[in-house]
């Protein structure tokens, strides 16, 4: 496609008319109640404490330069002194050709500014005590430095293990989690902006530089909401991890360790390739790194940062997870001895078996909807109320989503094809595109509503079909409507309307299904009534179910490839009658979730969507 | 600041909101930095605001603040390759098109990839309604030269979209 003049003067138009980013009444009643000292940072007003902390800073490297510089020499110097002028001495006499001479002088001079630098003005890092800057309303935590900046890279110590050869450790089991304190021994640095209008803001900050490798800085914000004085949901975050190759001038501000973090993920423990240096080289790293999770007001928890370890690292951790650095040399002896690729596993075990997503080729895809072109993958449908929905997958993997109130409401006809929501493979959210709209499902009854967001059927694009436009496999889950069944290849379309039918049915004694595509025919367990809501969730569901007989029971949540996200609850006993558990969903990321009820006489698996 | 005068400053600042809002947003990049900024250039407006002789240079006086106040702060950010999660496909809602937003956030993906100095005056130009005259208060330098660097951005910009698409990363413009 060629851009022309006209397409930079659409975007100045659309770019004129942005709705409103921040209420003019919020700056005002920012103009009306300042934070204490003028603003949350110092840019531009007269007062600066990066001014403060460098006067402080000089001062004090100027008062050990005069300290140093009046010392009167003790008697090892001297002698190291007089050594020195010696060693001149004897050069200097012993040369007579002109290249000697040359070689000489390079000697000399490293001779002079090794005198030089181990003689006066060398500061010592532990001197340099950074101020608390807690003017404005910000409080900033002094972050500790190392006693020597270009210390090499130490290699873990060899050690030698007798784990049997088999053995596979998962990377669940080496998570290690740090309050705020012990995360500041690793470089992390925690902000507290304060109030500002009705909004707190804080949040963690991370900027290493370390000489001949990376520098990496991090920035995790996050604002809350306050109500009567006192902090309560967390409004947004933002956050990203950078890395770049380090130059030969450290930064101002960074902290110099030799350990960094070079991967992040969320609670999957599937790195993200996002960092630029180290992207597609997980394998290479994947022995040498451990996650680490920080607690506190500041952290989202469900962010793991994955440094790569060495023996400095392993000083920095508190005492309880010392015993990771002999983890760690096994993880290798083990290798070493058995020339085994993977001791350490990424993915938790997988538990589960999946099969139930639809793969159809492009003309099945057609049928139901989608519009396909070399670049552009779209769907559009219109609901009962008149909206029109579009999604596109486009080059690059971009996507977008649009939700457009349509005007002309005579002339439109809508099906039932609903697209609900987009996810990859995981069943984690990708894209905006939620549609949940439960005013929708008033006329249905409370049973049909939850069956109907338990019965959402998945169907697949994948990357090898679509190569030039998705990067990964995309699950568009549908609505399970009798348009969608009878757009469907037949096959694939009867089967899933009688699964469904039979799953629907009060009264199940006359049909008869295959229940293959469900998860929810998944059960081995034989209870007599197993319910789960609310669905879709947010912050907890809730299951009942009823025994007939005592039984220990575990539950535990899955993501859609079956790998154990979070057990909540583990061998507990439960009676005979109904029971009630409440799973607290310790903020999951949106997306399609399994439950796994397990007993000691089978199981029961329900599938169910977080919000 | 007395309230008196926090009026004054209100009354002052009313028209300025707007565009100043969308300014900061188109430089910051994506909402919340751009909410971030405009709180910031507001707050170290009013702690100088005793310098500004004349009072009627407000609106370039703000703007070219928060055009420093930017630099300063998020300019780190270009030479990174990083990722923002809350930026991911959040185009939902503003009337467009999906095909239209796609090739606008292109657009404006290029316009930030011009030099700074450039792409603001394209952004005070075109979109903040400002004259050559404010651009040329906030920016420095001549008249002449705001001039040809409207003139070398307008050329640059359609030459850098009609290049070769490269694969840069999948980050979607909230705009």
């Amino acid at each position: 496609m060629k851009y022309t003049e006209e397409h930079i003067r659409q975007f100045y138009e659309v770019a004129r008319q942005l709705p409103q980013n921040v209420d003019k009444d919020r700056i005002f009643q920012l103009i009306d109640n300042p934070p204490p000292g003028g603003g949350g940072t110092s840019y531009g007003s007269s007062f600066s404490p990066f001014k403060l902390m460098m006067m402080s800073a000089t001062a004090i490297i100027i008062s050990a330069m005069i300290f140093f510089w009046v010392k009167p020499e003790n008697e090892t110097e001297k002698i190291d002194r007089q050594e020195k002028i010696e060693t001149i001495e004897s050069v200097r006499s012993a040369l007579t050709d002109t290249i000697a001479q040359k070689s000489a002088m390079e000697n000399l001079n490293l001779i002079a500014k090794e005198r030089i630098k181990t003689g006066r003005v060398q500061p010592k890092t532990d001197l340099i005590q950074k101020p608390k800057l807690e003017s404005k309303g910000m409080v900033k935590m002094e972050r500790p430095q190392p006693a020597n900046l270009n210390d090499q890279e130490k290699s873990l110590p060899a050690i030698s293990c007798d784990w049997p050869e088999d053995t596979v450790i998962y990377v669940s089991e080496l998570v290690v989690e740090l309050n705020e304190e012990e995360a500041r021994k690793l470089g992390f640095e925690f902000i507290d902006f304060g109030k500002s209008g009705d909004e707190w803001k804080g949040g963690v900050y991370y900027s290493n530089y370390y000489k001949g490798e990376y520098s990496t800085s991090l920035r995790s914000e996050s604002r809350w909401k306050i109500t009567d004085g006192i902090r309560t949901t967390s409004e947004s975050t933002s956050r990203s991890l950078y890395l770049e190759k380090a130059d030969d001038f450290p930064k101002k501000d960074y902290s110099h360790f030799s350990f960094y973090p070079i991967f992040e993920s969320d609670d999957g423990f599937e790195p993200k390739g996002e960092l630029y240096y180290y992207r597609g080289r997980f394998e290479e790293f994947r022995d040498k790194i451990i996650p680490v999770r920080l607690t506190g007001n500041y952290t989202d928890s469900h962010q793991l940062f994955y440094f790569k370890v060495n023996d400095d690292f392993f000083d920095a951790l508190p005492d309880r997870y010392q015993y990771l650095s002999e983890t760690f040399g096994c993880i290798q002896d083990l290798k070493r001895k058995t020339g085994r690729e993977q001791v350490l596993l990424y993915q938790s075990e997988q538990v589960l078996q999946m099969g139930h997503f639809l793969y159809l080729d492009q003309v099945s895809l057609e049928k139901i909807g989608f519009t396909i072109t070399d670049t552009v993958i779209s769907f559009k449908y219109i609901t009962p109320e008149l909206l029109e929905h579009k999604l596109m997958l486009t080059t690059m993997g971009r996507t977008a989503y649009t939700a457009i109130d349509l005007s002309d409401k005579s002339s439109v006809v809508y099906n039932d094809l609903n697209l609900l929501l987009m996810t990859d493979e995981n069943g984690k959210q990708t894209g905006s595109s939620w549609n949940f709209d439960p005013s929708r499902f008033n006329k249905y009854d409370q049973r049909q509503f939850d069956l109907k967001y338990q019965l959402l059927v998945p169907i697949v694009l994948t990357k090898e079909q679509f190569p030039n436009i998705l990067t990964e496999n995309r699950v568009i889950w549908f609505e399970p409507t009798d348009s969608l069944f009878a757009n469907l290849p037949p096959e694939i379309g009867e089967e899933l309307k009688r699964d469904y039918e039979y799953l629907t049915a009060e009264d199940k004694s006359d049909l008869e299904a295959k229940c293959t595509f469900f998860t929810i025919c998944q059960t081995e367990l034989k209870i007599n009534s197993f319910n789960l809501f609310p669905n879709p969730a947010t912050e907890k569901v809730n299951i009942n179910f009823s025994l007939s007989e005592d039984l220990k029971a575990s539950v535990g949540i899955y993501d859609l490839q079956g790998k154990l996200l979070n057990q909540p609850i583990t061998d507990q006993q439960y009676f005979k009658g109904i029971n009630a558990i409440e799973v607290k969903l310790n903020g999951l990321a949106a997306g399609v979730y399994l439950l796994k009820l397990s007993t000691t006489n089978g199981y029961k698996i329900q599938r169910f969507i977080v919000e | 600041m007395d309230k008196r005068e926090s009026e004054l400053f209100k009354k002052r600042y009313d028209p300025i909101h707007e565009p100043l809002d969308r300014f900061c947003r188109l430089i910051a990049g994506n909402r919340e930095d751009g909410a971030d900024l405009l709180q910031e250039t507001v707050l170290t407006t009013m702690s100088n605001y005793h310098k500004i002789n004349k009072k009627e240079a407000l609106k370039s006086f703000m703007f070219s603040t928060a055009s420093n106040i930017n630099k300063k702060r998020f300019s780190r950010k270009r030479h990174f390759v990083g990722f923002e999660a809350e930026e991911v496909a959040h185009i939902s809602g503003n009337g467009l098109a999906a095909e239209h937003i796609t090739d606008l956030s292109i657009i404006y993906e290029k316009l930030m990839a011009l030099p700074t100095k450039m792409s603001e005056a394209m952004m005070l130009f075109h979109i903040s309604d400002m004259s050559l005259e404010d651009i040329r208060e906030i920016q420095g330098g001549s008249l002449s030269g705001v001039k040809l660097r409207l003139k070398r951005g307008r050329e640059k910009l359609l030459t850098m979209l009609n290049e070769k698409q490269q694969v840069i990363m999948s980050i979607f413009l909230t705009i």
